[in-house]
C-alpha cells in the first residue's frame, strides 16, 4: 500500500497544474497503484496483483493534487477529450438538454435523447444541475477512446468516456464487462489516503457477551471510524462513516456508535483489535493499515 | 446207502434255517444231522454247502446261554463204513451221545447232540464273536458210477450180474449196473454267532423336570430284538420303550430296572433315580412385558434334580390402568410350597407431560444476527427488521411413565419417551449502503440484505435400561441475500445488485435426553458479495460489478 501512495504522489509530480485554463491533452505512459482490500475494488486481470496492491500500467494524465475546475470556460471545438466534457459540465449547468445531445456520439444518441427528453428528463437535469465545483481529475486511454474522470462536490466521481469521430472528441455510452475503470473511478472516488490519527478512545479491558459499550471520537468529515483484527479469523468488522446512516451523532465530524459483545463472531474470549479512521472502507488488514491505529486488549466473558 | 431224493430235502432244510434264524430244537436236530450225515455218509454229494453259520446267545450276567440239541440214526450198506472227529474253536461247546462217532458196515447207530454257548469264555457283554464246529471224517461208501465226484475210486463193481434181470440196485431199476467204491478223507465247518446280550437303559439321572413330573423310560439292547421288561418304582411291570412314569410323590430317590430277554435267556439294568425337594422361589422385582413364570422364576432346590414346579398363577402381565401391580404367585412342588411377589408395569401409562425447550433456533439466529452485525456494523436502532420467531412452533413433549430394569437397582426406573416436532421460521431484512459511482457516500445505494432461518426437527425416541443419550442432528435450511433493482437520485443511477454468499450452512445436534436439553450448532458463513450492474447516467456508463463486502466467518461453534 505504501507503493500505492508513492506512485500517487509521482502522478501528482509529473501532472500539470493548470486551475483555470483547460491543459493539453498529453497522455504518458504510467502506473496506478490500488489497495484491493478497498471496498468495491474487483479482481482485474488486466492489473498486476502483488500483495494488497493491484498495479495497472497504461497511458494517462492526472490532476490529482491540482484538479482542473470545468464549466469555467467554453471550449466549444472539441479538440479534445478535456474540451467535451468540459462542454458537458456547462451544458449539465445550464440544463441544455440540446447542447448534451449534441456532445454524444451518434451510436449514444437515442440513449442520450431519451434520457434529456423524456420523462426523466426534468429529474435527470435537475440531478445533473446539482452538480457543484466540478473538476477534472485526470483520463486514461481506454478500450477505442479515452475516460476522463471528474468529480464534484455533491455526488463524488463521474466517468466521462470519449471517442474520436470525425475530428471531434465525442461522449460515447458505454457497457462496460472489464472492471479496470470502475477499479480506478472507485479508488478516484475513494482517493485513499493513510489512516487518521484518532484521539484514543477508553474502552474496558472486559465486558460481557450481552452488554454493550457507547464509543465516541473524533474524525475528519465523511471518514470512516474502522475496529479490526490482525487476523481474519478474528474478525470484528465494525465500520461506521461519519455522518453515514449508522452514525448515531449527526454532528459531522463526530462518530457514535456502539461496540457491542455479540459484535465478537468467536464468542467468549480474549480479542486484540485496533481501531482507525480512514477515508474509505477497508476489507482486511493491510500494511498501510499498521500507523495511527490505536490496540486494545478486550476479555469477553 | 441213501437216496439223492433224501439228501436234497436235508440240504433245502438246513438253508432254510440259516435264511430265517428260527433256530429252534427241530432246526438243531437238523443241524445235528447235517453235521453226522456230512462227515459220514452224505459227503458223496458234491453240492453240499460245507459250512452254515448259526446263532447263539449268552448273557454273562445269568451265565444262561442258548442251545441247539438234536439226534440222528444211520445205517450203512455193505460197503459203506468210516468215521468222524469233531472240534470246536470259540465260545460254543459241543456234546455227543454216544462219543464214538465211527459206523461199520450194515450197521444201524443213533447220536444225540448239543450244542451251547460258553458263557464263562463269551464275548464281554454288548459285543459278539466267531464259533465254529469242524469235523474231519474218513469213509468209504458206493455210488453209482458217474454220479459223483471227490474221493478216490478203489474199486468198482455191478449191482447184478451180468445176463440177471430183474435183480439190480433200485438206482438202475432193478438192473445191472456200475457202481464205484469210493475212499473219502476230508474236513468239514459249520460256522456260529455268539451274541453276548447287554440291557442298558437310558440316562434318567433326575426324575423329572421344571417342565413335567413325568419320566420316559427308555433303554438300548444287545442284540435287537427280544423284550424289555421294566419293573418299576410301585412293582408293577411294563414292556418295550417308551414308557412314561409319573414320579411326583415317589420320594427323594427309587429305583428304575430293566430286564431284556431273548430266546430264554435274560440280563437286567438298574439305575436309582434321584428326586429333590424345592426350598426356595424368588422372582425379579418387576416385569413390563407378559411373562411366564416358568421363565423367569428363581428356584433353589435341595439337589441338582429340580422336579417339576407348578406356578399360580402361571403368567403375569402388566396392569392395563394403572401404571403398576403388584402380583402374588405360588410355587408348587410335591407338598412345598413357596409365594413370591413381583410388580407388573404398563410402560404406556404416562405419569407425566413436559414439552421441551429447545433453544437451537434461537443460537442459530443469533448467528445470523452476527452475521448481520459484521457486514452493516452495529447501532442500538439497527436498519434491520426481524420477523418471525427464534422460538419455535410445535413441541417435543418428553413423557413420563416407568419401566423395569430387573438387573438394576432400583429395578423400577423413570421411563422417558420424547415425541413430537419443533419448526423455526426467523427472518431478518436489512438496507445498508454500498458504493459506486456518481453517488456521495451519503445517498450511497441502500443494498436490501434478507436472511432467514427455517430449521425443523422431529424427535421420537423411548429410552430404555440401557441407552443414555438421545441426540437429534439438525440442519437448517438458511438463506441469505438481497439486492436491489432500484433507480436511484432521480433516475442518474440505476442499479441491479444482488448479495451473493458463498457458502452458508447450519447444522447442528439437539440432545434432549437426559434432561436440560443441550446440544451445538455450526454455522458457516462465507465470503458476501456485491454482483451486478450499475448504470450511471451522467456519462452514460454501465457497469458489470463483482466486489466483495465481507470476507465470511470461520465456522461459528454454539454449545447450548
Amino acid at each position: 500500500m505504501k507503493k500505492t501512495f508513492l506512485t500517487y504522489i509521482c502522478l501528482l509530480v509529473s501532472s500539470f497544474s493548470f486551475s483555470q485554463e483547460l491543459p493539453d491533452f498529453n497522455l504518458k505512459k504510467s502506473s496506478i497503484a490500488l489497495p484491493i482490500y478497498m471496498i468495491g475494488t474487483m479482481n482485474d486481470k488486466a492489473g498486476t496483483l502483488n500483495g494488497d496492491t493491484l498495479t495497472y500500467q497504461l497511458k494517462g494524465q492526472w490532476f490529482l493534487d491540482n484538479p482542473i475546475k470545468l464549466g469555467v470556460n467554453s471550449s466549444p471545438q472539441l479538440k479534445n477529450p478535456y474540451h467535451t466534457v468540459n462542454e458537458l459540465v456547462m451544458a449539465y449547468m445550464s440544463k441544455d438538454a440540446k447542447k448534451i445531445v449534441s456532445l454524444y456520439n451518434a451510436s449514444s444518441n437515442s440513449a442520450i435523447t431519451d434520457l434529456v427528453n423524456g420523462s426523466s428528463a426534468p429529474a435527470f437535469l435537475e440531478y445533473v444541475g446539482k452538480a457543484q465545483q466540478v473538476e477534472l481529475l485526470g483520463a486514461i486511454e481506454y478500450k477505442n477512446g479515452f475516460m476522463v474522470y471528474t468529480k464534484d462536490a455533491t455526488y463524488g466521481t463521474h466517468e466521462n468516456f470519449v471517442v474520436k469521430e470525425k475530428g471531434k472528441y465525442l461522449l460515447s455510452a458505454i457497457d462496460d464487462k472489464e472492471p479496470t475503470s470502475w477499479n480506478i473511478g472507485n479508488y478516484l472516488r475513494c482517493n485513499p489516503k493513510p489512516s487518521e490519527p484518532l484521539n484514543r478512545i477508553a474502552l474496558p479491558d472486559s465486558m460481557n457477551m450481552n452488554d454493550s459499550f457507547l464509543i465516541e471520537t473524533k474524525t475528519k468529515p465523511h471518514y470512516f471510524v474502522e475496529l479490526y483484527t490482525s487476523t481474519l479469523k478474528q474478525n470484528i468488522p465494525i465500520r461506521v462513516m461519519d455522518n453515514g446512516p449508522l452514525d448515531l451523532d449527526p454532528v459531522l465530524g463526530s462518530v457514535k456508535f456502539y461496540l457491542k459483545g455479540k459484535s465478537f463472531t468467536n464468542g467468549k474470549g480474549i480479542y486484540t483489535f485496533y481501531i482507525a479512521s480512514f477515508n474509505y472502507q477497508i476489507m482486511q488488514v493491510a500494511s498501510s493499515l499498521l500507523d495511527n491505529r490505536w490496540k486494545y486488549t478486550l476479555k469477553l466473558y | 446207502m441213501f437216496n439223492d431224493s433224501n439228501k436234497n430235502q436235508e440240504q433245502i432244510a438246513i438253508y432254510n434255517h440259516q435264511n430265517t434264524f428260527n433256530l429252534n430244537y427241530i432246526t438243531m436236530k437238523k443241524v445235528l444231522l447235517y453235521l453226522m450225515l456230512l462227515s459220514i455218509g452224505i459227503v458223496q454229494s458234491q453240492t453240499v454247502q460245507p459250512s452254515l453259520p448259526s446263532t447263539l446267545y449268552i448273557s454273562k450276567q445269568t451265565g444262561q446261554s442258548t442251545s441247539f440239541k438234536g439226534s440222528v440214526s444211520k445205517t450203512t450198506d455193505k460197503y459203506e463204513h468210516g468215521s468222524l472227529v469233531l472240534q470246536t474253536n470259540g465260545p460254543i461247546s459241543i456234546t455227543v451221545n454216544p462219543q464214538d462217532l465211527s459206523i461199520g458196515t450194515n450197521q444201524t447207530k443213533t447220536w444225540t447232540g448239543t450244542v451251547k454257548g460258553d458263557a464263562v469264555n463269551g464275548p464281554a457283554p454288548g459285543t459278539s464273536s466267531t464259533a465254529t464246529i469242524s469235523g474231519n471224517y474218513d469213509t468209504h461208501f458206493s455210488r453209482p458210477y458217474g454220479t459223483g465226484s471227490g474221493g478216490d475210486v478203489e474199486d468198482t463193481y455191478y449191482c447184478a450180474e451180468e445176463g440177471s434181470t430183474g435183480d439190480g440196485c433200485a438206482y438202475h431199476g432193478n438192473n445191472r449196473g456200475k457202481h464205484e467204491l469210493i475212499h473219502k478223507i476230508g474236513t468239514e465247518n459249520l460256522s456260529f454267532t455268539v451274541y453276548s446280550i447287554q440291557i442298558k437303559i437310558d440316562d434318567i439321572a433326575c426324575a423329572a423336570t421344571l417342565n413335567s413330573d413325568e419320566l420316559t423310560l427308555n433303554a438300548t439292547t444287545f442284540p435287537s430284538g427280544g423284550t424289555i421288561t421294566w419293573t418299576l418304582p410301585d412293582g408293577s411291570k411294563a414292556t418295550g420303550n417308551g414308557i412314561k412314569v409319573k414320579t411326583n410323590g415317589l420320594g427323594a430317590a427309587f429305583n428304575i430296572s430293566a430286564t431284556f430277554e431273548i430266546e430264554g435267556i435274560s440280563t437286567s439294568d438298574q439305575k436309582q433315580v434321584t428326586r429333590n425337594r424345592l426350598i426356595g422361589f424368588k422372582l425379579p422385582p418387576c416385569t413390563d412385558t407378559t411373562k411366564n413364570i416358568s421363565d423367569i422364576a428363581i428356584l433353589t432346590f435341595d439337589g441338582p434334580c429340580h422336579p417339576f414346579v407348578s406356578f399360580k398363577p402361571p403368567q403375569v402381565s402388566p396392569p392395563m390402568v394403572a401404571w403398576s401391580d403388584d402380583i402374588k404367585v405360588t410355587a408348587s412342588c410335591g407338598g412345598d410350597v413357596f409365594d413370591a411377589n413381583i410388580t407388573t408395569i404398563n410402560t404406556n401409562k404416562s405419569i407425566s407431560a413436559t414439552p421441551l425447550q429447545i433453544d437451537f433456533g434461537a443460537k442459530v439466529g443469533e448467528a445470523i444476527d452476527k452475521v448481520i452485525d459484521a457486514i452493516i456494523a452495529d447501532k442500538p436502532l439497527s436498519p434491520c427488521d426481524k420477523s418471525g420467531s427464534l422460538k419455535p412452533s410445535g413441541s417435543i413433549i418428553l413423557e413420563e411413565s416407568r419401566m423395569c430394569c430387573s438387573d438394576q437397582d432400583p429395578a423400577i426406573k423413570p421411563s422417558t419417551k420424547i415425541a413430537g416436532q419443533v419448526t423455526w421460521n426467523y427472518g431478518i431484512s436489512c438496507q445498508f449502503p454500498i458504493p459506486a459511482l456518481s453517488i456521495p457516500y451519503i445517498a450511497s445505494l441502500d443494498l436490501a440484505l434478507s436472511a432467514g432461518l427455517s430449521a425443523s426437527i422431529g424427535a421420537s425416541y423411548q429410552s430404555t435400561c440401557t441407552a443414555g443419550k438421545f441426540c437429534i442432528d439438525a440442519e437448517a435450511k438458511a438463506t441469505f441475500g438481497g439486492g436491489i433493482g432500484a433507480t436511484v437520485l432521480a433516475g442518474a443511477v440505476k442499479a441491479n445488485l444482488q448479495l451473493v454468499v458463498e457458502g452458508i450452512g447450519v447444522k447442528g445436534s439437539v440432545c434432549v435426553y437426559p434432561l436440560p436439553v443441550n446440544g451445538n450448532a455450526s454455522v458457516t458463513f462465507g465470503k458476501v458479495k456485491v454482483v451486478g450492474t450499475v448504470t450511471v447516467a451522467w456519462g452514460l456508463s454501465s457497469h458489470s460489478v463483482d466486489y466483495p463486502i465481507f470476507d465470511g466467518f470461520s465456522p461459528i461453534n454454539y454449545t447450548f
